[in-house]
């Protein structure tokens, strides 16, 4: 079953001789639970494809499908809420909201909702990533890897339809680096998650399912069509 | 839209930013204080002015009902009475009868003699405190002032004997003798001391009033109303309906309403300046709270993209912004309430004490400070107000936070600048570009410190206008003026200057000299000459004049004699009239063979002369006497000592006292002057209370002493308004350019550091910092001197300068001298926060982000 669907997407910017084809007529689909990487070099591309993909961004033409639901049919506010439902967010900066603890931070998403928080689920997820002893503290007083961690944890809490990573693992050590990689992959497998990471770490890449190459806003190469 | 419950997270994240701005919330609390504060205090001082003129007002005028009739005939009473009995706006009504005005030689005030029911002598508060309202024929109740005039004890059962005139043009008296019923401790302040006759008594001696005497002037016998409506509401339409509906259609007949409760009134309150004020708090207020959310949303807009990013919605975000605001307010607004009502509490005596100058010891003036519920919930709303306009841009900006900007932020990229090529590389024109760069903070923080430069140079300016000289010498021609008159004609003595008070007061160790007026109605047969002079004179008038003085004028030409204010003086006074042409000397006009005669249209450009110098002036004394004067010249009687009542058709004729003496036999005079030596105006005083007043304690002195205290009290209100809104103004001004500084500075945190990196020394960025902050002063500057020049005049002038004493002089002299004020504060905040940021290292700063 296809969760995510990408069709013919264009990001250009600017106009003439200094015209910038960010995304040149990208065709995706990716399915339900499947881990993808796409790999690129830096310009390539594939931040803003995942811009796109996560409804922070708009193309400038094309047209994408998350979990049946076409973004580009949306308002600014109904992309907001779409977003908080139905896309989980890992940066590579980790963007805690600064003044909430780890607990806070998590249910965040959730609660805007004003949704019930499943305790149960969090829970699980909050044992998995290992920060149950953390929940009290502010992002500030937390380490790179276990601030991620609190990120991907918020990510998971709303049962998003898909995570996107955004160089996940860009700010951490080799060690933690590969921790949090294990994390995504459990997640993955665990809780039946569609996930979706930008990297330019190769080694990284070949944790997951399939690897798609973006050169110059071109896929170059997906190993799932292999 | 599926409404989601979410207030719960809302109010946490709230929490949380408010947690992340303790600086900011401290300076928003005050700030918002502040703006309460200036709504109470402006609130409570304005409700607290109306109601303490209403107070005085009610107590002066002897009215307390909220409309009034006066003088109606009898059908027209009937008429009245019976819509206002239909009315279901009105509570109650109270009725009475004008009889006339109460004469005795002993009464140095006016007495009036009316019958008043119940309501209506409530309404002239003058309900008998002892007693009764007359209910039998011969029953009077008296203010104990009558009675003391008279010599009769006040005491239930106790006879008095009162003559009152019944009609004064056929000079008609009565005199009856009443039994005390009741009675009051009366009040010298008020316009006229009542005695209440009974109903029986009224209705058999009333003069039978017509429409035709009315409109005359001539009362006696009039009916009058008091009104009181369920509420205040409109009173004016309500008013003006029983009017219309009981047929008087013409303005200023039938019912209308007491203006103690017209506010609308022209000079008893100015709407149009308190609009301006609210006006003024809103955008002083604004000015502020703007700056304050304004940044403070900027330095965490990327809390707020981050918020954003993971699902937090626009309005949403907005709803955190607003939420924090009326979370500070929640503080602010109500230590605001408290302080602006202590405030106004404070200023609210000076504010009302002297709404006139009064030359004289004497005060009537209430003071009611008011604590209405309204003025709170009026000056809450107004501060919720301006809090909510100040914060609208702040919230717009959270609400289009992009959150892919959040996370370049985030990252650490700086904005885009666009640069220019011919970027300076000096430390002035860096600060050049510093402040163009954010013009439009710039602006704010420059305005906001040019208003309260506007505001100080304009009380100045306010307080410079009212001039003393000008005032005193309409009111007062000398430093101590004496005379037993009354507001009022009737019961006025013009001789309260008896020979013996005379003598007290030409015996005054202290005085340097000491003159008198005298005053005597003569008439005068009028030469051909003078005849056309009034009939030029009364073409010219004769739109402005009532029936009466059409009347008086259409006699004055039949019998051919005109009405003379005959007036003797003595040296003192001759020095001080107001000459038109030539003045001559005391000692020719000493002979007593010359007068000294006014003109017409005195206070206009081209005053229109009765007799030439040099001509004869032939007069005919009404005890029979004659003489021929020769007319040494014409002069105008300074206006505090010219007869003080309305005339229409009359010449002035001065003669020097002797003669004066000598033709009419009377030494009493209508005022005495006295001009203190030097600096001994207070022992002048002391020796007028001491002995004159223990002589006759009817007699009025007017003081240069009472006046210039009055006038002082009356300018310190403006001095008082005045500072308490410039210490405000102030504290906002050099609060935002602390804030504005701060930021700049705080936000420029790296750039400045990479400056310093790259070679720029510690005392040029300082250098920088101070040159920016001067620029903005000097902007400040700049605008508060347009301002000035282009529009505090008019303001002025239109709304606080009204008074016939108000001179303005346009001037920049105070914005001048807070230029090194200006410079100081210029100079140490950009170098304090400068400092404050130096105690990181280089590297932590560039790091930090």
């Amino acid at each position: 079953m296809n969760i995510l669907k990408a069709v013919n997407l264009r990001k250009i910017y600017g106009q003439g001789e200094t015209e910038v084809r960010a995304l040149d007529g990208i065709n995706l689909e990716v399915e339900k639970g499947e881990f993808v990487a796409i790999v690129g070099t830096s310009g390539s591309g594939k931040s803003t494809l995942l811009h796109i993909i996560g409804g922070l961004d708009n193309p400038t033409s094309g047209q994408v499908i998350v979990d049946g639901q076409n973004l580009s049919h949306m308002t600014d506010e109904e992309l907001t809420i779409f977003r908080r439902r139905n896309i989980g967010f890992v940066f590579q900066q980790y963007n805690l909201v600064p003044m909430l603890n780890v607990w806070e931070n998590i249910v965040l998403p959730v609660k805007l909702d004003g949704k019930k928080i499943e305790k149960g689920y969090v829970n699980e997820i909050i044992d998995t990533l290992g920060i149950r002893t953390k929940l009290e503290n502010l992002p500030s007083a937390l380490s790179g890897g276990q601030q991620q961690r609190v990120a991907i944890a918020r990510a998971l809490a709303a049962k998003p339809a898909i995570l996107l990573a955004d160089e996940p693992t860009g700010n951490l050590d080799s060690k933690t680096s590969q921790d949090v990689l294990g994390l995504l992959k459990v997640t993955s497998k665990r809780f039946h998650q569609t996930i979706v990471m930008i990297t330019h770490n190769e080694e990284i890449a070949q944790m997951t399912d399939r690897i798609l190459q973006i050169e110059d806003g071109k896929i170059v190469s997906d190993s799932g069509l292999v | 839209m599926v409404k989601v419950e979410n207030k719960e997270t809302l109010r946490l994240l709230t929490k949380r930013f408010m947690k992340m701005n303790r600086a900011r919330n401290i300076i928003a609390v005050i700030a918002i204080m502040l703006t309460s504060l200036l709504f109470t205090s402006l609130f409570v001082g304005s409700v607290s002015m109306i109601l303490s003129k209403r107070a005085t007002e009610i107590k002066q005028f002897m009215d307390s009902s909220h409309a009034i009739a006066q003088n109606l005939s009898e059908e027209d009473a009937v008429r009245l009475q019976k819509t206002i009995e239909q009315s279901d706006e009105v509570e109650r009504y109270g009725t009475g009868i004008f009889l006339g005005a109460g004469r005795d030689k002993h009464f140095g005030f006016s007495v009036e003699v009316r019958y008043a029911d119940k309501n209506m002598a409530e309404s002239f508060n003058c309900l008998p405190t002892t007693g009764r309202l007359p209910e039998k024929e011969n029953e009077v109740a008296v203010s104990s002032l009558v009675l003391e005039a008279l010599g009769v004890t006040p005491k239930i059962g106790e006879e008095v004997t009162l003559t009152w005139e019944v009609n004064p043009m056929l000079k008609q008296y009565k005199t009856d003798t009443f039994q005390i019923c009741g009675f009051w401790q009366g009040d010298k302040a008020v316009l006229g001391q009542m005695v209440w006759v009974s109903e029986a008594y009224a209705k058999e001696n009333c003069y039978p009033v017509t429409q035709k005497e009315l409109k005359n002037g001539i009362y006696n016998g009039g009916k009058e109303y008091s009104v009181w409506y369920k509420n205040l509401w409109n009173l004016e339409k309500k008013t003006e309906n029983i009017s219309k509906t009981a047929g008087f259609t013409k303005a200023r007949t039938g019912l209308e309403i007491n203006p103690a409760y017209n506010l609308f009134e022209e000079d008893s309150f100015s709407f149009t300046s308190l609009i301006v004020m609210v006006l003024f708090v809103i955008l002083a207020g604004y000015l502020i709270i703007y700056n304050i959310f304004n940044i403070s949303v900027k330095t965490d807009i990327r809390a707020y993209g981050l918020l954003k990013n993971v699902g937090t919605t626009g309005k949403q975000l907005k709803k955190i912004v607003r939420m924090q605001a009326w979370k500070l307010s929640e503080v602010g607004i109500p230590i605001g309430l408290i302080f602006g009502y202590l405030a106004g509490f404070c200023m609210s005596p000076s504010l009302t004490a002297d709404a006139q100058i009064s030359a004289q010891a004497g005060q009537t003036t209430q003071t009611v400070v008011s604590a209405n519920p309204l003025i709170f919930f009026a000056a809450a709303l107004l501060t919720l107000l301006t809090v909510y306009l100040s914060c609208l841009r702040a919230c717009k900006m959270v609400e289009r936070v992009s959150p892919v900007e959040a996370l370049h932020l985030a990252e650490g990229e700086q904005s885009q600048k666009k640069i220019k090529k011919n970027t300076s590389v000096t430390w002035w024109g860096m600060a050049v570009q510093n402040v163009f760069r954010n013009w439009k903070k710039g602006l704010i923080v420059m305005l906001s410190i040019a208003l309260s430069m506007v505001v100080v140079n304009c009380i100045v300016m306010l307080v410079q206008g009212y001039d003393f000289e000008s005032y005193q010498n309409i009111v007062l021609a000398s430093d101590f003026q004496l005379d037993q008159m009354t507001d009022t004609l009737s019961n006025t003595n013009f001789n309260g200057i008896t020979p013996e008070i005379k003598e007290i007061l030409n015996k005054c160790p202290e005085s340097e000299k000491t003159g008198y007026v005298y005053y005597s109605e003569e008439r005068h047969k009028m030469e051909p000459a003078l005849l056309k002079t009034w009939e030029t004179l009364a073409e010219k008038n004769k739109e402005n004049w009532t029936d009466y003085e059409k009347q008086i004028w259409e006699e004055t030409k039949a019998d051919n004699t005109v009405k003379v204010h005959f007036l003797g003086i003595s040296e003192a006074v001759f020095d001080m009239l107001e000459w038109k042409g030539e003045k001559c000397s005391w000692d020719t006009f000493k002979s007593g063979d010359y007068v000294i005669v006014d003109y017409s249209d005195k206070y206009t450009e081209q005053p229109v002369s009765y007799y030439q110098s040099g001509e004869t002036f032939k007069m005919e004394y009404g005890n029979g006497k004659q003489k021929d004067y020769g007319v040494i010249g014409e002069a105008m009687m300074p206006y505090s000592l010219d007869y003080p009542y309305a005339d229409s058709v009359y010449i002035t004729v001065m003669v020097p006292e002797e003669e004066y003496f000598t033709q009419t036999e009377n030494q009493s005079a209508m005022y005495a002057t006295i001009d203190a030596k030097k600096g001994e105006d207070k022992q002048v005083k002391e020796y007028i209370d001491k002995n004159v007043l223990k002589e006759n304690d009817m007699i009025n002195v007017s003081s240069v002493l009472d006046m210039k205290a009055s006038f002082r009290r009356f300018v310190s209100k403006y001095y008082m308004i005045g500072s308490f809104l410039v210490i405000i103004l102030a504290f906002i001004g050099i609060m935002n350019f602390f804030n504005t500084t701060a930021t700049s500075v705080i936000s420029r945190k790296k750039e400045l550091a990479l400056l310093e990196v790259v070679g720029m020394t510690k005392k040029q960025i300082s250098k920088m910092l101070v040159a920016e902050g001067f620029l903005y002063l000097g902007g400040a500057f700049v605008i508060a001197v347009l301002l000035i020049m282009f529009g505090a005049k008019q303001i002025l002038v239109n709304t606080l300068g009204t008074a016939f004493f108000f001179r303005l002089h346009l001037t920049i002299v105070p914005c001048v001298l807070m230029i090194p004020i200006l410079v100081g504060i210029a100079y140490v905040i950009p170098k304090y926060q400068f400092e404050k940021m130096s105690r990181e290292s280089i590297v932590e700063r560039i790091r930090k982000e």
